[in-house]
């Protein structure tokens, strides 16, 4: 333990001590399994987009495994820090490892260095942990594209930046959505951006949680493997939102809520 | 090394004059338990002395700052990787410093060769049950809750 000490540095890389630990994020993915139908389960669709406080991050907590539906709760809107959402399309438990090492990090980069990473090293650093680790695998089921939300106190603004799948980061200035419904979701926000009665980013939040909730109706009913469009599909949503006081979800009261007013509009 | 085991309890002796002596030029920390928790405090802008270690556990430290930082860091890579590897909960100050710190502070202050720590810590940490921990942790290797 005295040899360690000596050789400790004082950088504040999570990563760098992960490696030392002896812990291995790509093997952990090189052992899922390489395969088109699988039983492993697979999200559906999240979405994020500007409004007047900050962005509003929402998804379907409905997973697929196969065709089957699972209704277990499963949270694929992730916080990392006080102010930063994740959210992922992808395989759970990746998406669970990834957060757990993202949060650990700023964590202990703030408290090595005894000041709050900038917004852009953590862009970076979230960048990286993909790159190093997602793009060697082959297989479909290992990717991830997610959507890192967040409030940088430092500047006092909003950022969403999506992740392609080469761990590439591109910020956001509207919106986005990734997983299944994603190509229709983001039709509809193109239309409501450009001919609704008020850009989205100037939406306040009731307006914004309406339309984030009617967004994952649409992305459920064409998502369903079922060649019949049910009309009225059940989801299971989960809605949250980044502004300067932080993050916050929304409570199943206020979904139903919510839910019940994007009925009655038209 | 020492033909009679006299010399070797008078450079242990020698040894704690010495720290003794460097660590009485420190300023203090101060902890104080209250009803919403604890207070951790120092006095002056000096470098090296209050620190946050883990969600619930904080640092004071008196001394040589250089050993202080390297306590320190060793505290904080400990912590963070218990947390990450098993959860937040299962990090405690007594793990942290039984396991961890005790144990090398010890070997480095029976190694008369080399240079000893110069260094007296106070961690405190809330418990589950939001009451305060406090420990201190000498030089040596001794450690103690009070």
């Amino acid at each position: 333990m005295t040899e360690n000490i000596e050789d400790t540095q004082a950088g504040g890389d999570f990563f760098d001590l992960l490696d030392r630990s002896g812990y291995n994020l790509q093997e952990f993915l090189n052992k899922l399994p390489v395969n088109g139908k699988s039983t492993v389960p697979q999200g559906t669709t999240v979405l994020a987009f500007h409004y007047e406080d900050g962005i509003i991050v929402a998804g379907d907590r409905r997973i697929m495994a196969g065709s089957n539906l699972m209704f277990e709760r499963c949270e694929k809107i992730i916080p990392i820090d006080s102010c930063s959402l994740m959210a992922v399309a992808g395989v759970p438990a990746i998406a669970f490892e990834i957060s757990r090492i993202l949060s650990q990090y700023f964590e202990y980069y703030r408290r090595t260095q005894v000041r709050p990473m900038s917004l852009e090293g953590k862009i970076r650093t979230f960048s990286k942990l993909l790159k190093e680790n997602l793009t060697a695998s082959t297989s479909g089921l290992t990717r991830v594209s997610p959507i890192f939300a967040t409030f940088d106190i430092a500047t006092g603004k909003p950022s969403i930046f999506y992740y392609d799948m080469l761990g590439a980061e591109f910020q956001v200035l509207s919106f986005t959505a990734t997983g299944a419904g994603a190509g229709h979701i983001r039709d509809v926000l193109e239309r409501e951006n450009q001919w609704g009665p008020k850009p989205l980013a100037q939406r306040c939040e009731k307006d914004a949680a309406i339309i984030a909730m009617k967004l994952l109706h649409v992305a459920a009913q064409m998502d369903s493997e079922e060649k019949n469009v049910l009309a009225d599909i059940q989801i299971y949503p989960i809605l949250a939102s980044v502004t300067e006081n932080g993050y916050k979800f929304w409570s199943e009261d206020q979904l139903t809520r919510i839910e019940s007013m994007s009925k009655e509009e038209k | 090394m020492f033909e009679e085991p006299y010399r070797w309890m008078e450079a242990v002796s020698t040894r704690h004059n010495y720290v003794q002596e460097k660590l009485k030029m420190g300023q203090p920390v101060l902890a104080v338990p209250y009803n919403e928790g604890l207070l951790i405090f120092g006095f002056a802008p000096q470098p090296g002395k209050i620190y946050e270690i883990y969600d619930r556990i904080a640092l004071g430290g008196v001394g040589h700052p250089a050993d202080v930082e390297r306590l320190r860091m060793n505290l904080l890579d400990m912590a963070h990787l218990e947390g990450f590897n098993r959860s937040a909960q299962d990090v405690t100050s007594a793990r942290l410093l039984q396991f961890g710190i005790a144990p090398a502070l010890k070997q480095n202050f029976e190694e008369i060769q080399r240079a000893p720590y110069i260094i007296r810590l106070l961690l405190v940490e809330l418990n589950e049950q939001g009451k305060p921990n406090f420990f201190r942790m000498n030089y040596d290797g001794h450690w103690e809750t009070f």
